[in-house]
């Protein structure tokens, strides 16, 4: 099927490549069909609805540029809604967020979204601890030190 | 806003399936209980509120283009 997106135009793709989302994104709830689309980068991917083109949201993986994020989820109720017993079955995306000075993106690590790619459901989970360093994370620079291959951490 | 009196140890029932209760109360904080189904999300208004904001923040961002 052909779907509209704001970062790539008209694409096709497949019905298996939709993700289920049962409880939306946090203040869009009502919008439940998306899927991931990668970036050339090989950095970022974007969180497309299928239903609606203008939502769309940059994503990074968070593991991939900071080693010791650790996402805990504490309440077995919120990974069953994603139908998973263990953290260590999903994929973790955080959005980002970038104005005019890409140096100067951040991203989300309160609110990850979390990705059962087996069964393609995910959720954004709220991580109960509001901190507003963490909600706006600079990460432009775990970036771009990852792509020039420095390894100092 | 539909707003009810309770008292220590009553409740509230939501759609059914939804379930408030008053279960302490010291000075000007309360502690409430609540039971809700697996798949019905809940959390302190202010947290999620930074996230919504937050949401909407990067919505308005585009694919940045790094080399």
């Amino acid at each position: 099927m052909k779907i509209e997106t704001r970062e790539f135009g008209l694409i096709e793709i497949d019905e298996t490549d939709i993700i289920n989302f049962p409880n939306g994104i946090t203040g869009f709830e009502e919008y439940k069909k998306f899927i991931i689309l990668s970036d050339e980068s090989g950095i970022f991917s974007v969180l497309q609805s299928v239903e609606e083109i203008n939502l769309s949201f940059v994503l990074l993986e968070p593991l991939r540029f900071l080693g010791d994020y650790e996402v805990r989820i504490d309440d077995d109720l919120l990974l069953e809604s994603i139908k998973t017993t263990t953290i260590d079955d999903l994929r973790i995306y955080t959005t980002v967020a970038v104005g005019g000075d890409p140096t100067k993106m951040t991203t989300n690590l309160i609110a990850p979204v979390l990705l059962n790619k087996k069964l393609q459901i995910a959720a954004q989970f709220i991580l109960n601890d509001l901190n507003n360093d963490l909600v706006r994370y600079p990460i432009y620079e775990a970036i771009s030190a990852s792509v020039k291959g420095d390894t100092s951490c | 806003m539909l707003a009810l009196s309770r008292k220590r140890g009553e409740s509230i029932i939501i759609n059914g399936n939804i379930q408030i209760k008053v279960l302490e109360y010291n000075g000007d904080q309360i502690k409430i209980g609540i039971e809700a189904p697996k798949d019905i999300t809940i959390y302190r208004k202010e947290l999620y509120d930074v996230i919504e904001e937050e949401n909407n923040k990067a919505l308005n961002s585009k694919l940045p283009k790094i080399k």
